[in-house]
């Protein structure tokens, strides 16, 4: 049985007294595309820094393709593409320098590789970075992270800046890297991206994983909203007191509910009253994600 | 020239080796130029050294005659040379490194099947590489310069002279070096690499002053520079082999430190 790809326990990083992330378990399979979710400062990067040994662990340890990132960092990263967050490049090199110089590093010179791939994203590898907009350098280290066919891609929020046709590009070049039986672990903030590209969703909030979820497990746990139709005008109170109830506001016969959870004890206290329609609505993955960021306070999430 | 991180770290490094190698070389060349006139009239101006106190002879390397080459570029000029060098070998070392993690070209570097141990050795090598080479320009201007005062000197002591200046400018650039690998941020590597410079000459001007001082002026880590004279009683093996010495130091603690660290913008 071939190890998880990416595998931590208990992964925790302070950066002196502040928080960076703290027991993050994760396992990611091979051959799939795992989205990795959370807000700014919710410690993505951390993440993905403390697996690439860009920086060491304060506690716990990370396994990447069955090895220790810190003591067989050479042949991790030989295995792995990277594109950081905040790409940075030798502004005063041009794109086929900066390729020829990662492929150096890499002691291979997929010169191939780099034509398809600059081909695909339509990059121009001749003008030096310090002249490319922030899109067209994006594709630079795309390509440098791809170019050796790498058995893990750890891309940090890997659409930024790139155009809409150009995202597309990407989803089919990472749909391309998932039919190799490869395996693409990447950070975003973008739902409709990580809803349409993955297996699986791992979502970190101030530092903790919070859920890891099949897009569709997470949709079911997401919260559902629904009008329930009545003969005549009920009263809202029985509803709002079930368990799982977020919001219940009354218009006319109609009860607008919005519902995290089994729809049982809903559907019983619905059943008291005469129901002359009940209109679902798909739960999308914001609401789902959003579910997951409710303060426990008594703050409530808000779905567009 | 994108071979490896050291034929890269040199590459970038080439304006800056020109611009220092020319700029000294030029400034040696035409204080040579002056030199034939200045030793018609050295009686005069070994009267006025020999008015000078102490402490102040020490900042031009305890010279005692302008007659001679070696006390005319010596006074003149190498006594000081270091500590002009020391600015680029400081800001270069520092570069290398914190530039590089700053500016978060560091992140894709060591995303690439690299040790960082060779990282670090790589960057090295292109800092001696580079103040090699800016010696090497350095010397060849003075043995222009001796050539066309028709000096007895032969071009090898001027080489020589040269590469006299590495020793000292190497340990200046590996503390600051090793400092930037150790801790995030310019700052300290800048300010400590500094205060060995600036507070190790003006020490060593300072020594004649009272012998309670004497016991500090080997710390100067100048005083192991000084006291060498290519161009006159020569050098002293054992005193660039100490400077040699600490660089070799401050490397193996750049290649410790920089393996343990965080790298973090």
């Amino acid at each position: 049985m071939t190890p998880p790809v990416i595998q931590t326990e208990g992964l925790t990083k302070y950066y002196g007294r502040s928080r960076g992330i703290i027991d993050v378990h994760l396992q990611v399979e091979q051959g799939e595309i795992f989205g990795f979710l959370g807000p700014n400062g919710a410690g993505k990067t951390t993440t993905i820094r403390l697996l690439l040994d860009l920086i060491r662990p304060s506690r716990g340890r990370a396994r990447v393709l069955g090895l220790d990132p810190q003591k067989d960092g050479v042949e991790v990263r030989r295995r792995v593409g990277y594109l950081p967050g905040e790409l940075a490049l030798y502004s005063d090199l041009t794109g086929q320098q900066v390729l020829e110089y990662a492929a150096h590093l890499r002691n291979t010179v997929p010169q191939k590789e780099i034509t398809r791939l600059a081909d695909r994203l339509e990059a121009d590898l001749k003008r030096p970075i310090r002249t490319l907009s922030h899109g067209n350098r994006q594709k630079i280290g795309l390509i440098m992270a791809m170019m050796h066919r790498p058995e893990l891609l750890i891309l940090d929020e890997p659409t930024t800046g790139l155009d809409p046709l150009m995202q597309q590009v990407l989803y089919e070049l990472l749909e391309e890297v998932r039919r190799d039986g490869r395996t693409v672990f990447f950070s975003s903030h973008i739902l409709p991206e990580v809803e349409r590209l993955c297996d699986r969703i791992g979502i970190l909030r101030e530092g903790r994983v919070v859920a890891v979820e099949s897009v569709s497990g997470l949709k079911e746990v997401a919260i559902r909203r629904m009008d329930l139709v009545f003969e005549s005008p009920v009263d809202p109170e029985p509803f709002r007191a079930i368990p799982g109830v977020r919001e219940v506001s009354a218009a006319g016969a109609t009860l607008h509910i919005a519902i995290q959870g089994s729809l049982d004890p809903l559907i019983k206290v619905a059943a008291q009253h005469p129901v002359r329609n009940i209109v679902t609505y798909e739960p999308n993955l914001e609401e789902a994600f959003l579910a997951f960021y409710r303060r426990e306070d008594g703050g409530q999430a808000t779905a567009p | 020239m994108l071979s490896s991180v050291f034929w890269k770290t040199l590459y970038d490094q080439r304006k800056a080796i020109l611009g220092w190698g020319l700029g000294l070389g030029t400034l040696a060349y035409f204080t040579l130029l002056l030199y034939p006139s200045v030793q018609k009239a050295s009686v005069l101006y070994d009267q006025m050294l020999r008015a000078f106190p102490p402490e102040a002879l020490a900042f031009l390397g305890n010279i005692r005659s302008f007659a001679t080459i070696d006390g005319y570029m010596t006074g003149s000029l190498l006594s000081y040379l270091p500590l002009v060098l020391a600015i680029y070998a400081i800001g270069a070392a520092v570069g290398l490194i914190t530039g590089e993690i700053e500016n978060g070209t560091m992140d894709i570097l060591l995303a690439h099947p690299l040790p960082r141990w060779r990282v670090v050795l790589e960057k090295y090598a292109a800092l001696v590489a580079a103040l090699a080479a800016i010696c090497l320009i350095f010397g060849l201007s003075m043995a222009a310069g001796g050539l066309t005062i028709g000096s007895d000197v032969p071009p090898g002591r001027w080489l020589l002279a040269g590469f006299h200046l590495l020793p000292l400018t190497l340990l200046y650039g590996s503390v600051a070096f090793a400092l930037a690998c150790a801790i995030r941020g310019r700052t300290a590597a800048i300010a400590t690499a500094t205060t060995l410079v600036v507070g190790g000459y003006i020490l060593n001007g300072l020594v004649p002053l009272s012998e309670h001082l004497r016991p500090l002026e080997k710390w100067t880590v100048y005083y192991w520079y000084i006291t060498g004279r290519p161009l006159g009683s020569g050098i002293i093996p054992e005193h660039v082999a100490i400077l040699l010495g600490g660089s070799l130091l401050c490397l193996l603690a750049a290649l410790i430190a920089f393996g343990r660290r965080d790298i973090l913008p």
